[in-house]
């Protein structure tokens, strides 16, 4: 009874969190996604370089999240900007690189050869092949890569707000100082909630990006 | 558009091994020409340099005595029709997107498209109202295959190169599509350069065969002076020792059918006794039956016929037969003939109509004619 009396009395309180949250989650994102698809498709055609920038994005998901506001918050101070908002949108975007571009790079490339072959020998330039062929194929695979993402900026911005970013954090990180654990069940289930339904919606969202045709093949597969 | 190979070549590692090792020749214009040999003589290599999917190292492909280093690569594909063994049909596209793939690069008007797109379906034998808007995955092994067919006359192209395109069907399959893509070629007439390691297929679908070995050209020649006069013991291996029946592959039924022959129509002759003494009178043992517009209803015996009293319905003693049509080789009318235990096969057209009959005597001569050159 005590938790229902408690999201009653902070309505408003937890819409703002969430919403702050989805803000984060939201920019950070498309920013993403603006970075980690073109170096996927641009990386796919070099294998050393490929290697190397998976390397790299390997290493940067690796570090620890307290860590890497420490970094961040230290490097940003100069610019105001090391607190609040941009670092917690700078993290997310960091550790969305990696299942943005590996998924993309696999996608790409593993487009059947015979079908590029096919679009080649008819006279389809290198860019048409891309757009045409290769992109519309990779569609589900990019898009799962994206919902991995998401799923990890919602956790990742929980972190956030010990770096003052706000966000569903909030409850957590409170209720645990002040003891007040039923403040603490109410973030931890709106943060569970949260990351399931981001899944969810975003695989309702692939669901609807996904050509027809490759949904087809899939499900005879 | 002719095209002609000026002592091409391909080399890898800097001339340590020649994939192709400079051979000319010249493909004729609205001819079928298969290029055959072992995997590794060079004959897909062949073929892909002509759409430049792979660059050559040495000499010169030339289309009507221009040079292809005189074209725009990408322009020059898509002028030539392509179809291949996996058939690379975009699963992620239609049935109309597929077959518009060049039409489309080309800026055609849609609905010029559209018109295109239906006329290819139905010269390939599917239903455009059924199949033009579904997708690869709905779509059987061997629909797929006439998808990649038509795809690669979408534009009509005057050259069409073919790499196995029936290659990974089913035998049954297959020698449907090689029959359906025969009679297509028939009414098309391109210039088609077709790739296979199959020379039963080399037989029955080319106009003129080149054998290729280690890059080199072994022979070329009309099919017929290929299995006639195998070029050395390469050939004649390629060739097999059954190669009289394979002879048999390459040759039409619409060539070889005669139309004078002794049939009874059931519309007019209705009695065992009418028909018996007509058989007779014309000195046969056997007679094909036909009914309404000539469709053949199957043939009867005067062994069968003498049996029954004359009064009796014809139609009751017509036994039924397999048939071959025009585009049919003669080995199918042999089979047709073992089947059925007639010393004829009938001949139909695609309404079942009874267009004449081809007989074992025909085909005895042609094989006996390869049997000599043998020796």
């Amino acid at each position: 009874m005590e938790f229902f009396e408690y999201i009653f009395d902070n309505g408003e309180r937890i819409l703002f969190e969430l919403l702050r949250h989805l803000q984060i989650i939201g920019i950070a994102l498309p920013i993403a996604i603006a970075i980690g698809v073109p170096v996927g498709i641009a990386i796919s055609n070099h294998k050393k370089t490929a290697n190397v920038v998976i390397y790299i994005a390997s290493v940067l998901m690796t570090i620890p999240s307290l860590a890497l506001f420490g970094f961040m918050v230290a490097l940003l101070a100069p610019f105001n900007a090391g607190i609040g908002v941009p670092p917690a949108v700078i993290a997310v975007v960091v550790y969305s690189l990696l299942p943005l571009i590996r998924n993309t790079l696999v996608a790409i490339r593993e487009v059947d050869p015979a079908t590029v072959e096919a679009a080649t020998g008819m006279g389809m330039t290198k860019t048409q092949i891309l757009f045409k062929i290769r992109l519309p194929l990779a569609v589900p695979i990019i898009m799962a890569g994206l919902r991995n993402a998401a799923v990890m900026g919602v956790s990742v911005t929980t972190i956030a707000y010990l770096i003052g970013a706000r966000g569903l954090g909030y409850f957590i990180f409170s209720g645990l100082s002040r003891s007040r654990l039923i403040m603490v069940l109410v973030g931890a289930i709106l943060v569970g909630a949260l990351g399931i339904g981001t899944n969810y919606g975003l695989l309702k969202l692939e669901e609807l990006l996904t050509p027809r045709g490759v949904k087809l093949s899939r499900s005879k597969e | 558009m002719q095209i002609r190979l000026d002592n091409l070549t391909k080399e890898y590692d800097n001339g340590a091994f020649k994939a192709v090792d400079g051979i000319s020749l010249t493909l004729e214009q609205s001819k079928l020409t298969v290029l055959i040999g072992p995997s590794g003589c060079g004959k897909t290599t062949t073929l892909k340099m002509i759409n430049r999917l792979i660059e050559r190292t040495g000499g010169d492909i030339l289309f009507d005595e221009k040079s292809i280093d005189d074209m725009d690569r990408i322009q020059l594909r898509r002028k030539i029709g392509y179809a291949i063994q996996n058939i690379g049909l975009f699963i992620h596209m239609s049935v109309f997107d597929n077959i518009a793939v060049v039409p489309r690069l080309l800026k055609w008007p849609e609905q010029k498209i559209k018109n295109r797109v239906e006329e290819l379906l139905e010269l390939v034998n599917l239903d455009p109202g059924v199949n033009m808007y579904k997708y690869p995955a709905q779509l059987s092994g061997g629909q797929k295959q006439r998808i990649g067919v038509a795809r690669s006359l979408a534009a009509d192209p005057d050259v069409i190169l073919m790499d196995e395109p029936f290659g990974a069907i089913d035998p049954i399959n297959r020698e449907k599509l090689q029959d359906a893509f025969i009679e297509i070629q028939e009414k098309i007439k391109k210039t088609i350069i077709f790739v296979t390691h199959d020379i039963r297929e080399a037989i029955k679908l080319g106009d003129k065969i080149v054998i290729m070995d280690n890059g080199h050209i072994v022979q070329y020649d009309d099919t017929i002076n290929v299995v006639n006069q195998p070029e050395n013991e390469f050939v004649e291996s390629l060739l097999g020792s059954d190669r009289a029946l394979k002879g048999l592959e390459m040759l039409r039924v619409k060539d070889n059918y005669i139309k004078d022959f002794v049939s009874i129509n059931a519309e007019e002759v209705k009695t065992v006794g009418t028909a018996l003494e007509y058989i007779q009178k014309k000195e046969k043992s056997y007679a094909y039956v036909v009914g309404k517009k000539g469709i053949l209803l199957g043939y009867c015996t005067t062994e069968r016929l003498k049996k029954r009293d004359k009064h009796d319905d014809l139609n009751e003693n017509v036994k039924k037969t397999e048939s071959v049509q025009p585009y049919s080789n003669l080995m199918e009318a042999i089979i047709t003939m073992v089947e059925s235990g007639l010393t004829s096969c009938p001949v139909v057209n695609s309404k079942d109509q009874l267009l004449g009959i081809i007989r074992f005597k025909t085909l005895v001569d042609i094989m006996s004619s390869f049997e000599k050159s043998e020796e």
